[in-house]
Order: C-alpha cells, then sequence, then structure tokens
C-alpha cells in the first residue's frame, strides 16, 4: 500500500508539474496592486523552413518529377505597434548547379517547355494569440527567372494586410522540380533558397 | 492490476512532465535578426517600423537602422540596400543584392555593409540617402536589408534568411494616382474556378488597391459568394495579376462574376463582369457515370423487352 501510495504521489508531481508553469503565469490579473510596466517593441523575424531533403532522383529519358514539403517557416511580428502595418514574406530561389559538371536545371526546360520549380506555401497557422485574419498564404506557383541572373523573381510565402499579422504565424513550403530527360549526373546540385521580410 | 496501474499512472506522469519541457524548449526557440528605424518620429507612427521621407530631388538626409540580435548566439551578418518589387500577385519584395539597384537601392550608403552582434545586442548603423539632382517626381520604394551570413545547408538546398526595414520616397511634385483594371479573367484550379485581376498602375504613386468579388447564378441573379480583399501594392509603372478563389465553388453551374476594384486612397471604383460556365471534374465523374448507368439500362431495358417479345411470339406461335 505505502508502494502504491509513493508512485501516485510521484506520479501526481510530475504530472502537476507539467503545467504549474502556465498556471502561475496566467494567475497574475488577481493583484489589485498598481504595477507600471514598461514594455519595449520587438522586432519581425523569421525563420526559414527546418531540414528540406531533396529526394534522389535517376537520369531518365523522361522528366523526372520530385518532390519535398519544406516544414515550420515561420514569421514573427513582435513590434507591438497598434495598429500592424502588416508585412510580407517572399521566398526567391537559385537554379539547381552543379559544380562538379557545370550543369543547372532551367527555370524552362527548352525540350519540353515545361516550368522546372514549382513552389506551394500550404497550412497556415496562427500560434498562441494570433489571428489569422487578414493574414494569407502565397498560391501555388511555377518560377520565372528574373532576367539572367539565374535566380527567380520572388514569390509570395505569406502576407499580412495593414491592421493584421500581430504574433507568430507558420506555414509549409512544397517545392516540386521536374528534372529535365537526359539531364547530367551529379552529386553536388545546389539551390538557394532566400526568405525576405520586411 | 494494481501493478498494470501503477505503471500507467508513472508513466502518463512523466509523459506529460517531459511533454511540458519540450514545448517550453519550442516556445522559446525562435530567434535571429530584426531591423527597425532608430529614430522614428513621434508624431508619425509609420515611422516606427519603416522610412518614410519626402525628399526633392537632389536633397539628403541623415538617418540609422538599429540591428538586433535576439539569439543566443553571436551573428554575423551583411547589410545592404535595395530597391523594391513586388511578386506576381501584389506583395511587397525587396530585390537581391546582386540585383541590378536604380533607385533607393543605389541612393542609400550605409556605414557599414557587414555587422557582427552578440546575443541579444543592439547596434545603430548610421546611413545617409541622397536622391540624384534629376529624379522626377512620385514613389520610389526599397529597403535596407540585414542577411545573416550564416547559410543553413541541407543536402541540395542552401538556406538565406533576411529581413528588411522598407524605406518609401516620395519625391514632390505632380502627383498622380491612377489604378487601371487590364483584364479580369478566371481558370480552373482543380476543381475551383480563380479570378485573375490584371492591375496597373498607370500613375506615379504606388497603390494599396482593395477588391470586391460577387458571384451570382446567372439566371435567377441569387448571391452565391462575396468576398472583399486587399489586392496587394502596385508600383508606378507596374502591373501586377491578383488571383481570387472561390473556395466553396459548385461543381458545375453558369455563372456571373462582379467584381469591383479602388484604391485605399480613394479615386474612382472600376468594375466589369464576367459570365463563365464550367463542370469540375467531380460533376465530370458523375455525368460520366450516370450516362454509362443510363446506356447500361437502356441496353437491359432492350435486352429484356426482347426476350419478353420473343417469350410472347413463341407463345402466340404455338397457337397458331
Amino acid at each position: 500500500m505505502k508502494k502504491i501510495l509513493v508512485v501516485l504521489v510521484i506520479s501526481g508531481i510530475c504530472w502537476i508539474s507539467s503545467f504549474l508553469p502556465v498556471f502561475s503565469a496566467s494567475l497574475n490579473g488577481d493583484s489589485s496592486t498598481a504595477v507600471t510596466q514598461k514594455i519595449k517593441p520587438g522586432s519581425l523575424r523569421l525563420q526559414a523552413p527546418a531540414d528540406v531533403f531533396l529526394p534522389e532522383v535517376s537520369v531518365s529519358t523522361e522528366v523526372q518529377i520530385t518532390a519535398v514539403t519544406a516544414l515550420d517557416f515561420l514569421v514573427e511580428d513582435a513590434r507591438g505597434y497598434k495598429p500592424p502595418v502588416g508585412w510580407s514574406a517572399t521566398v526567391t530561389m537559385s537554379k539547381l548547379a552543379s559544380a562538379s559538371t557545370n550543369s543547372e536545371i532551367p527555370f524552362i526546360d527548352p525540350a519540353s517547355g515545361y516550368n522546372d520549380y514549382k513552389l506551394t506555401p500550404t497550412d497556415l497557422v496562427a500560434y498562441s494569440s494570433a489571428s489569422v485574419e487578414g493574414v494569407t498564404l502565397g498560391a501555388a506557383e511555377e518560377l520565372g527567372e528574373s532576367g539572367t541572373s539565374g535566380i527567380s523573381q520572388p514569390k509570395t510565402v505569406m502576407v499580412a494586410a495593414p491592421g493584421f499579422g500581430k504574433g507568430r504565424f507558420g506555414c509549409d513550403f512544397g517545392i516540386e522540380l521536374k528534372i529535365p530527360a537526359d539531364s547530367y549526373a551529379a552529386e553536388d546540385y545546389v539551390s538557394t533558397l532566400t526568405f525576405t521580410i520586411s | 492490476m494494481v501493478r498494470r496501474f501503477l505503471i500507467f499512472a508513472l508513466s502518463f506522469g512523466l509523459a506529460s512532465w517531459v511533454g511540458g519541457c519540450l514545448c517550453l524548449a519550442q516556445a522559446i526557440s525562435f530567434a535571429g535578426l530584426g531591423i527597425r528605424p532608430a529614430y522614428p518620429e513621434p508624431s508619425q507612427p509609420l515611422t516606427r517600423s519603416w522610412f518614410i521621407y519626402q525628399l526633392a530631388s537632389g536633397e539628403s538626409k541623415d538617418d540609422a537602422v538599429v540591428v538586433s540580435n535576439n539569439s543566443s548566439r553571436r551573428i554575423k551578418a551583411k547589410l545592404y540596400a535595395v530597391d523594391a518589387t513586388t511578386t506576381k500577385d501584389g506583395a511587397f519584395a525587396l530585390l537581391g543584392e546582386k540585383d541590378s539597384q536604380q533607385g533607393i537601392g543605389a541612393w542609400v550608403k550605409l556605414a557599414a555593409d557587414a555587422i557582427s552582434l552578440a546575443a541579444g545586442e543592439e547596434k545603430i548603423v548610421p546611413f545617409k540617402i541622397t536622391l540624384p539632382a534629376t529624379i522626377k517626381a512620385g514613389d520610389y520604394l526599397g529597403g535596407v536589408v540585414v542577411e545573416d551570413s550564416t547559410v543553413n545547408q541541407d543536402k541540395g538546398i542552401n538556406m538565406v534568411t533576411r529581413v528588411g526595414v522598407r524605406i518609401y520616397e516620395t519625391v514632390p511634385g505632380e502627383l498622380v494616382s491612377k489604378l487601371g483594371l487590364k483584364d479580369f479573367f478566371w481558370k480552373l484550379s482543380g476543381s475551383k474556378p480563380v479570378f485573375y485581376l490584371r492591375l496597373a498602375n498607370e500613375g506615379n504613386l504606388r497603390l494599396t488597391p482593395k477588391g470586391k468579388l460577387k458571384i451570382k447564378t446567372l439566371f435567377l441573379g441569387q448571391t452565391l459568394y462575396v468576398k472583399e480583399a486587399d489586392l496587394g501594392i502596385i508600383l508606378p509603372g507596374k502591373e501586377i495579376t491578383v488571383p481570387l478563389i472561390w473556395p466553396k465553388a459548385w461543381s458545375a453551374g453558369v455563372f456571373l462574376a462582379e467584381v469591383g476594384v479602388v484604391d485605399v486612397e480613394g479615386g474612382k471604383e472600376i468594375n466589369r463582369t464576367l459570365k463563365f460556365a464550367y463542370l469540375n471534374q467531380g460533376a465530370k465523374r458523375v455525368m460520366i457515370a450516370f450516362f454509362v448507368f443510363s446506356i447500361l439500362a437502356l441496353v437491359c431495358l432492350l435486352y429484356s423487352g426482347r426476350r419478353r417479345g420473343k417469350g410472347y411470339f413463341r407463345k402466340r406461335k404455338l397457337y397458331f
């Protein structure tokens, strides 16, 4: 019986300690003491998606499609200004290029006419007390090259209209690549995704 | 039984504790670079987030950005000024460092092009903006960007992050605000119709249009969907194409789409209508299934009728 009591007490303490800090933080509204607090503005920040591993494809006489989803692209507007001014998060993508073979995957495949790069933001999430009202995801888009720079035109990931977008937001990010037929094989194809918030 | 209960209770308690710790760790893991104007004007609240200037051609101004690092590690970053552009669908965007800079990106000279910030540190970086003497009246947009020099490298994909503070410069003079709706068309994307508004800025001030889309049944005029939306930003002399989706579209039908577009600063509303009809994939499948079923039913009916007929004639033959 003693053993049962000891185990129950330990497990109970563990369980209570899992949410006790949250409770203690949320009970501060009951005090009648006047508190003066200066709250400094934070900043507008972003966090690139977590690890992205492009699946391997083999050289083929046909176009090979490969797709991957980059998870947890995050934006945080902690500037704290009222009303919020809104923000826009965009991305550009450079061509997949291999230094060892001096070859690259073009934005438009000259043989098939396919657009080889497609980005699709999905699954908009608002964290904590943030509201998704006024925050929208960019549409799925096939990327076009900006001049002859080797980098795509900027593409919308998430946008907050003026008056919205306070707090933290996240989305996932679908990347679809069409590897043209008879591409050169190489292990060092690299592309750069540049995420910008302003 | 008692032992199982104890194991369950202990596991539940430990799992809750570990889960709570993990959630706490996740909540504080978001960190990085920030940038904002160093000397906002109290009378203009927007200057806390953006630089807003009305400098005349040939004029210059000294200002500064505050670059902050709220992470727990030292960050080395690049700092540079760029012109603004928009995405195809009208979101504000900043050009890349290596892109050709014709406006703000060329006019802003920063005191430093690289910066190293310790954990939690903030630094003020001064800059000077000088407008060319021959610049025409109108809006010029750009920004100052801080780019984390640490490239997050994965298999095949490098990740670079940048944070920018916008610069809005309006050169005084004859300022024209003129919005044009060049095209209003639709396409079926998957099973949903998407309406596209091709908007043009025919003036020299930036425009931030708003739009209202209304979908009605063509014959009865019953309103099925109304959406009001911010249509992004259009830079002077540029065009954008904004998609508007009808999310709970019917599977098939004949409809009328009405759109009204106006700039938030005012001006005349531009209206267009569009008649459209479609049958989406789901409806097509149902139609095909119905058609096949109808054919089969007809064949069965004819076949059974023929059988019955044969029997009847056979019976009649017996009589004769």
